[in-house]
């Protein structure tokens, strides 16, 4: 036993180490942090060992704090914008892919493209795309004849910032739901098509009663990485929004009437702009656990079910084609 | 069926064209429609007064001085081959026409007009390299190459610097713990495995806070350090490369050690070469994440730092030229392209490493 150690640990340690420091110990920190606040007598030059303890005043104040509540709901709302654009959009390229025509290939690549860049760059090309005056939505209204649909370009628009966002979030992101899609569709056994031909199936009914039911542990994991995704959205935000356009909202809004919020404020970018510009890192900290409590059993659940992907795909499938053969058998 | 891929394609990519295509243009062109050079372009109308007191204006590569009883119009852009000036009164009559007019004559004064209101308009000629010339430039990336205080090329190697280290010792340290937890016994392994993949479970940004007070602590605020060393932990790593090894036949290894083979020799003779194409696509795919990992760049440099990566440099950049949308769009296309060219050589991998069981970013 002893000798067994011996051997693995100069293959462990190095790991073991890294991890131990910057993953392990952070989570721990994390939860020890947010109990911390900075006060006048803190060195803001060594911060982080200069902190007081404060009990759960951080807490208090997140359970008082009208913008993170704001925030969690823009979040709400920005994975209902997204999550069902995503899923339509890799399912539909997705299944147009898997006819292998000419030059799939290339599409793939094509579609895959922009989901290795860089978000950031990404959004800061779509700010030009959707810049006032020169961006591209002006210039085609312009072309046509009609009015400036926006004052100042969609992304200062309160109401159409967000769908705006999550646009060209999508079209950046479905290439990766496309590729889990696509290599699904491929594992569905070809007899189960052929015996729908044989009941005179139509395509779209092969679609919705066949592929749609079969890929449904994807559609599931994205659904899942897709509101995890929103919880931490940043760079889309910094890049174009920052946060704005501020509203004050009226009084007829319930809770939030009267209070200033930012309509593109999402849970990820407030915890920056807590974090990083008002540099209240306790807090921060303190968001930082709330967000985690909130997200840890989606985390859970799209760990498992990415696991268990395979098998339950096989499982579907088989059910699937019994029922289809025993059908073919009575109509024959 | 094909037209809507063709289509798709389209759509999707369409915000990388439009990069591309802003970027190449020349300044004031680039957020336009134009994409086809013209060898015609007729400028104006614009408005003219002649009868006021003596008065001179630019208008891009238009000159025009106006007097009491007369005006001089110019053309300064030398690419022209002939230019010709056409000026007409308020009744919209046909004052003067000029001749073809080239660029040694590049102006045209008229004199002695009834004081009022006229307009004049400018038909240039172009050859066909002038005006793809006018048009299509690489200006804009020669101006991002060498602006002193965005030094992108020093961005370009930072970025390099920071995802290439980042990769070759994250496929380290994890080829290392996988072939343990893939080919050994030793007590506490399945606890340790499962702290490990717990670990996957939550998600990168909350380590956010608490890694930068680390790093601050450390001090290695501005150094590769603080870029590098935290990302070496990677889960998902250990868990992709231990799958391949435990494909690994046994045998292989009993053979080794009858020679005499030492851990480490088995390790590096057997099982990295067996293993070479996840290390490649390990390497590859924590090259492109960090490649793009904005939000930490950002927080572990500040600016003054001199190992900004691109895009922070981009965020600093913008900053300062948020209307010049070509150099703008200039410096996007410069952050991207070393990525683009990476997936269209390895795009196999790539792909294959995302569906072999990568869903952790």
């Amino acid at each position: 036993m002893n000798r067994s150690l011996k051997t693995v640990i100069p293959f462990l340690l190095p790991f073991t180490a890294v991890f131990a420091v910057f993953l392990l110990y952070p989570a721990v920190y994390s939860v020890y942090l947010s109990f911390l606040k900075a006060t006048i007598y803190t060195d803001l030059s060594r911060i982080f060992s200069d902190m007081k303890w404060c009990g759960l005043e951080n807490y208090q104040k997140l359970l008082y704090d009208t913008n993170f509540y704001w925030s969690l709901i823009m979040t709400l709302y920005y994975a209902v914008l997204v999550i069902p654009m995503n899923i339509a959009l890799s399912l539909v390229l997705a299944s147009i892919l898997s006819n292998e025509l000419p030059g799939a290939k290339f599409f793939r690549a094509a579609f895959y493209l922009p989901n290795v860049l860089d978000l950031f760059v990404i959004a800061v090309v779509w700010t030009a795309i959707y810049a006032p005056n020169y961006g591209v939505i002006d210039q085609l209204t312009a072309a046509l004849g009609l009015e400036k649909i926006f004052e100042n370009g969609i992304l200062a628009d309160p109401w159409w910032a967000m769908p705006g966002i999550a646009v060209s979030v999508v079209l950046k992101g479905s290439g990766f739901g496309m590729i889990l899609y696509l290599a699904a569709i491929q594992n569905i056994p070809r007899d189960i098509y052929e015996a729908a031909d044989i009941d005179g199936a139509s395509a779209w009914q092969k679609f919705t009663k066949i592929t749609v039911p079969l890929v449904k542990p994807i559609t599931l994991l994205l659904v899942v990485t897709g509101i995890l995704g929103s919880l931490m959205a940043f760079s889309e935000i910094y890049a174009m929004t920052g946060g704005r356009p501020y509203e004050t909202l009226p009084d007829s809004i319930p809770f939030f009437g009267g209070t200033t919020q930012g309509t593109t404020n999402l849970s990820g970018y407030y915890l920056f702009s807590k974090f990083y510009v008002a540099q209240e890192y306790g807090y921060a900290a303190a968001i930082s656990v709330a967000l985690l409590i909130i997200s840890l059993p989606l985390s859970i659940l799209s760990f498992f079910a990415f696991q268990s992907e395979g098998p339950s795909l096989r499982k579907l499938s088989s059910i699937l084609l019994k029922k289809l053969r025993s059908r073919t058998a009575k109509a024959i | 069926m094909f037209l809507c891929l063709v289509l798709g394609t389209i759509f999707v990519l369409f915000p990388f064209f439009w990069m591309t295509a802003t970027s190449l243009k020349v300044e004031g062109k680039g957020m336009t429609f134009e994409f086809i050079p013209k060898r015609v372009e007729v400028l104006g109308p614009f408005k003219l007064q002649v009868g006021t007191a003596p008065e001179g204006k630019m208008k891009n590569d238009l000159t025009e001085l106006t007097s009491d009883s007369s005006f001089a119009i110019g053309w300064s852009a030398p690419e022209a081959d002939g230019i010709t000036f056409e000026i007409t009164d308020q009744d919209g009559n046909k004052k003067i026409e000029s001749p073809s007019l080239n660029k040694d004559k590049n102006w045209i004064v008229a004199n002695s007009l009834p004081s009022g209101n006229y307009s004049y308009q400018v038909t240039i000629n172009r050859s066909w390299s002038a005006a793809w010339h006018s048009l299509y430039t690489l200006e804009n990336f020669r101006k991002i190459a060498l602006n002193p205080n965005y030094p992108f090329l020093k961005f370009l190697r930072n970025s390099f610097m920071v995802a290439f280290s980042t990769a070759f010792l994250t496929v380290i340290l994890c080829a290392l713990a996988a072939y343990v937890f893939a080919k050994k016994e030793f007590p506490g392994k399945q606890v340790l495995f499962w702290t490990f993949m717990s670990a996957m479970m939550i998600p990168g940004m909350m380590f956010m806070v608490p890694q930068f007070a680390l790093v601050t602590r450390f001090g290695w605020i501005n150094t590769i350090f603080g870029l590098v060393v935290p990302h070496l932990a990677n889960v998902f790593g250990i868990f992709m490369l231990r799958q391949m090894m435990i494909g690994i036949p046994d045998s292989l290894f009993e053979a080794a050690r009858m020679d005499g083979a030492s851990e480490a020799t088995i390790f590096y003779r057997i099982v990295v070469p067996l293993v070479m194409p996840s290390l490649a696509i390990l390497f590859l795919l924590t090259f492109v994440g960090q490649w793009n990992n904005f939000l930490w760049q950002l927080l572990v440099n500040t600016p003054e730092s001199d190992l900004i990566t691109l895009p922070v440099g981009l965020a600093m950049f913008r900053g300062q030229y948020e209307t010049q949308w070509e150099q703008m769009m200039a410096a996007s296309c410069f952050s991207v392209m070393p990525i683009v060219i990476l997936f269209l050589f390895t795009q196999r991998y790539l792909i294959e490493g995302l569906t072999a069981g990568g869903v952790k970013e």
